[in-house]
């Protein structure tokens, strides 16, 4: 399993991004915790500049947090070990190596294998798991579409026999009827090796379906964490409500989306409070001073000043 | 390796520029000359015993008391310019092919550093980088050379003569090696590929060697191409102002700048034949060198990356 | 709503030069309605931005139009030399691209771009020029407009910026603009708000809109009508409701089912089998054959034209909503079905 305590994030900001006087990094991470039980998929979304992707990749190790913790665990006792899959799938595989040679150096690195003929037929296994074939090991990456490309990076990350999987937008580039195919594939391959996943997104539709629990962050905060059927169906925090509205559905052919007034604000200079009471439509004057902590409820969390106050005049919710 | 694939999609476009093809030819062909000529050669002309100062000053074939042979005459010490030729050539193609490669790859090695770790290392790197480009090539050749004549105490041997200038010749030339492949890392370092590898567990000189430098190899193979003909013509330019390699195991520069006492007496072949060949040599090697760049440029070809 | 074609597209081929040649677009025939919003809708190298290129004579070389003829107000615009294609571009086609950063010049002003368009195609003086700028900034929402002028493409977040491009395409009054992807590379509430703008403009100037994109969700938002483009060619063809609900051809049918749906959570999503080939692979006959469980010997040998009726085209030998497992999107409001 997979446990964030408290990490926060900052970058330096390059001299051209400075302004005088102010500050020399930007938060881009503030204060998230959340727990993805051992087998299950944890699903973040968010839209541009929420901080997702960096918290994927302080969970993978490729940044390390200012504060907080990540913690691995493993499977019956093992070492834990993480491996991840990427957006692009164009520059996801290294354009000079053989498909072959991609797959097996997880085995290699870590010897996961003995001699040369074990890893052999362990990487035509993999490749045959994905759904393609071991002849494909003889080509190179350009000779492939991104949905096949997204499949040998799954082959590769699984050649690394990981119980942690991060996910990093890992369809977002690829066509709707592609990445039907690669989705069931993931959801296959976790439920056969009893993968825990973090699945990053911006499409909630995507999260939704994958997800069992879901974080939903705004500007480098948690705005609100629980299972996925719950916030989907019922959203706590107004911005998750915001966002479920404006997505364009083909099932309602009715013209009439309700907008979000404004854009996200600048990760460089956040607002004061709440960083979403700008654009909330029901934002109290607390909301614009005072930051809101999570509000636990049942085994959801959110954070939000008018949903808590909700919370605590309605007794039946409690 | 994965070269060879590339190779042969890359001569298919060589036989689409003819005037690149003739200059690899000629690239080849000298090449060969220079390398192989002397094992058929069995008189070495800059061996003293085999001076024959009876036919210095002969003129070439087509001229009045030409002799066949000495086609192309004779030098003030009577060697035969054809040999004498062909043993500067491969003096000369040495000296640059080995300047390059040493240029090559300590400003490789020095861009990928630089590139990969950014901050402080990546900052002095590139101000000593800075300084040097400061000062012309040559004049950091000469100096290089100057100092090492002086720890040594006058005029050097031929041996030592061509490691001095190889050195000094190559030394000038990282700082372009190390700021094009530290641009390039530095595009790279960014790519999904390389943070894959970093999950999976590799060390940065891991990812530098295996993933990053295969990646980056292209725009330093075409620097090498045109460092190679400034190579030699730098080695020429310092050997013709005496202080390159000696007329004991000369390369072309030498033999010109031996010959230039004679061009107003009227022995004029002595200077021109190696100065034709340089010119031919220089020439091959820079169109070859500029179709080699443009081939690289993927914005400049159709079709997959 | 006037019944009166504003473009007609025949038999448009458009290929790659090379020998023998390999057809992006194949026999693409489609008429447009004035003031009507016309979607293309395909996956990546369908050949669907190749269309709108195509219509605007944007095509680079080895990409040309090899076959067939369009028709902008019944006058032939394939045809036309570069200089007098751009007179068309701009006051008579404007085009909005998915990226804003390459459509938007990163060392000239705002200002300067938007007064550039509108005084050129307009022919308008400095003053009135300006004038007009700063009312199409408004226009599109951005929030003080004589500010924002003197501002550089990179100062703007990439919704505002999309704006401005908006605001580029339409200033000049074009009858007719070709929006590429304008959504794709947004956020998902900064691409409401952007279709919002969109509409509302749409309504205002009455402006035919060719909308091309992936996302069948906002066809069904803001289209009146459908193309759904495969491998090159049009196989369905029709009013968004009809494409959507009732949808004939088993690719379009396959794609409205691998759609995730926010409201209609699935086990496993319906997935069509194999991928779309490349112009240089495309089998014969009907290029969705070898992924079709209709397959016969007929769709292998020939290739489908499209038929039907003014609401709804198919270019199929075994259309049809079936029923079974194979049943088309309905529209009302589902019951959560798992």
């Amino acid at each position: 399993m997979l446990n964030i305590e408290s990490v926060s994030k900052s970058f330096p900001l390059q001299r051209a991004q400075r302004k005088s006087g102010g500050p020399g990094r930007v938060k881009v991470l503030r204060d998230i915790s959340f727990k993805v039980e051992a087998g299950t998929t944890f699903g973040l979304v968010g839209e541009s500049g929420c901080g997702k992707s960096t918290l994927a990749r302080v969970a993978a190790g490729l940044y390390r947090a200012e504060s907080g913790h990540v913690r691995l665990g493993g499977c019956a006792g093992k070492k834990p070990r993480l491996q991840m899959i990427f957006q692009d799938p164009y520059s996801s595989l290294n354009p000079r190596w053989r498909v072959y040679d991609l797959i097996a150096e997880p085995i290699l690195f870590d010897k996961l294998r003995k001699t040369a003929d074990q890893t052999r037929t362990r990487v035509q296994t993999l490749l045959e798991l994905v759904g393609l074939t071991p002849a494909d090991g003889a080509k190179y990456p350009h000779e492939f579409s991104g949905g096949q490309r997204q499949r040998i990076s799954i082959a590769r990350a699984l050649a690394g026999e990981p119980n942690v999987l991060i996910c990093d937008e890992p369809t977002s580039a690829l066509d709707v009827s592609v990445q039907a195919q690669i989705l069931n594939l993931l959801k296959r391959l976790q439920a056969e090796f009893g993968l825990t996943m973090l699945f990053i997104s911006h499409d909630l539709a995507v999260v939704r379906h994958m997800a069992d629990r879901v974080g939903v962050m705004y500007l480098g905060r948690m705005a609100e964490i629980g299972p996925s059927e719950q916030v989907f169906a019922d959203p706590r925090h107004p911005y998750t409500h915001r966002l479920l509205a404006a997505i364009p559905r083909i099932g309602k052919i009715d013209r009439g989306l309700v907008p979000l007034e404004g854009e996200v604000p600048s990760i460089h200079s956040p607002p004061p409070g709440c960083s979403f009471a700008p654009r909330c439509p029901d934002a109290i004057e607390i909301c614009h001073l005072v930051c809101p902590c999570l509000t636990p409820e049942g085994n959801r969390v959110f954070a939000c000043h008018v949903a808590a106050a909700k919370l605590v005049t309605a007794p039946e919710w409690s | 390796m994965r070269v060879m694939k590339r190779q042969r999609g890359m001569l298919k476009e060589l036989r689409r520029c003819p005037s690149a093809t003739v200059a690899l030819m000629v690239i080849v062909a000298l090449v060969l000359v220079a390398f192989i000529g002397p094992l058929l050669i069995s008189d070495n002309p800059f061996d003293l015993i085999n001076l024959d100062l009876m036919a210095a000053y002969t003129p070439p074939i087509w001229l009045d008391g030409g002799d066949p042979s000495w086609p192309l005459g004779t030098d003030d010490q009577g060697r035969n310019m054809v040999t004498a030729m062909i043993f500067g050539l491969r003096t000369s193609l040495l000296i640059g092919l080995v300047a390059v490669l040493i240029g090559m790859v300590f400003g490789v090695g020095m861009g990928l550093i630089s590139g990969y770790t950014g901050g402080t290392v990546d900052a002095v790197i590139m101000r000593i980088a800075d300084v040097q480009l400061a000062y012309p090539a040559l004049l950091i050749a000469m100096i290089i050379d100057g100092v090492a004549r002086s720890i040594k105490g006058g005029a050097l041997d031929g041996k030592t003569a061509v490691t001095i200038v190889i050195l000094s010749i190559g030394l000038s030339f990282w700082v372009q090696y190390a700021r094009t492949v530290r641009s390039s890392v530095m595009i790279e370092r960014n790519l999904e590929y390389v943070q894959a590898a970093r999950v999976t567990g590799l060390n940065s000189r891991q990812i530098l060697l295996r993933h990053i430098l295969p990646n980056i190899f292209g725009p330093v193979f075409v620097i090498a191409t045109i460092n190679l003909a400034i190579a030699i013509i730098t080695e020429a330019t310092l050997s013709f102002l005496g202080v390159g390699i000696p007329l004991t195991q000369p390369s072309l520069g030498t033999l010109i700048r031996n010959g230039n006492t004679y061009l107003n007496s009227g022995e004029w072949w002595i200077a021109v034949w190696p100065c034709l060949l340089l010119v031919v040599l220089v020439v091959a090697v820079n169109v070859f060198g500029d179709w080699m760049r443009d081939y690289m440029n993927p914005k400049l070809r159709r079709g997959v990356r | 709503m006037m019944n009166d074609t504003i473009l007609t597209i025949k038999n448009l081929h458009v290929s790659i030069s090379v020998d023998p040649p390999i057809h992006a677009l194949e026999g693409i025939d489609l008429t447009v309605q004035r003031g009507e919003i016309l979607g293309l809708i395909g996956e990546s190298g369908a050949g669907k931005s190749l269309i709108g290129s195509a219509i605007a004579n944007l095509l680079v070389s080895p990409l040309q139009i090899s076959q067939g003829s369009i028709e902008l107000d019944s006058q032939r615009i394939d045809t036309l030399t570069e200089r007098q294609m751009e007179r068309v571009r701009g006051t008579r086609i404007g085009m909005i691209f998915q990226d804003p950063m390459t459509s938007l010049n990163p060392v000239l002003t705002v200002g300067h771009q938007l007064t550039e368009t509108i005084r050129t195609h307009l022919k308008l003086g400095r003053v009135e020029g300006r004038a007009r700028a700063v009312e199409w900034l408004k226009r599109v929402g951005l929030p003080a407009p004589e500010d924002m002028l003197s501002r550089y493409p990179h100062e703007f977040s990439g919704g505002m910026r999309q704006r401005i491009v908006i605001a580029l395409a339409l200033c000049a009054e074009p009858d007719l603009v070709i929006a590429d992807e304008p959504t794709t590379a947004l956020d998902v509430s900064v691409q409401a708000q952007i279709l919002s703008l969109l509409r509302e403009l749409h309504r205002e100037t009455g402006v035919t809109v060719i909308l091309i994109t992936h996302d069948m969700g906002v066809l069904a938002q803001m289209a009146d009508r459908v193309a759904v483009i495969y491998s090159g060619h049009v196989v369905e063809l029709g009013r968004t409701s009809e494409i959507v609900e009732h949808s004939q051809h088993p690719y379009t049918i396959g794609l409205m089912r691998s759609i995730v749906d926010i409201d209609t959570p699935v086990a496993t999503l319906f997935q069509i089998e194999g991928s779309m080939p490349r112009p240089s692979d495309r089998p014969s006959g009907c290029a969705f054959h070898p992924r079709c469980h209709r397959m016969t010997q007929r769709c292998h040998n020939d290739v489908p034209a499209l038929e039907g009726n003014t609401l709804h085209r198919t270019a199929c030998w075994h259309p049809g909503q079936t029923s079974g497992t194979e049943g088309a999107l309905k529209i009302e409001a589902k019951d959560a079905a798992c």
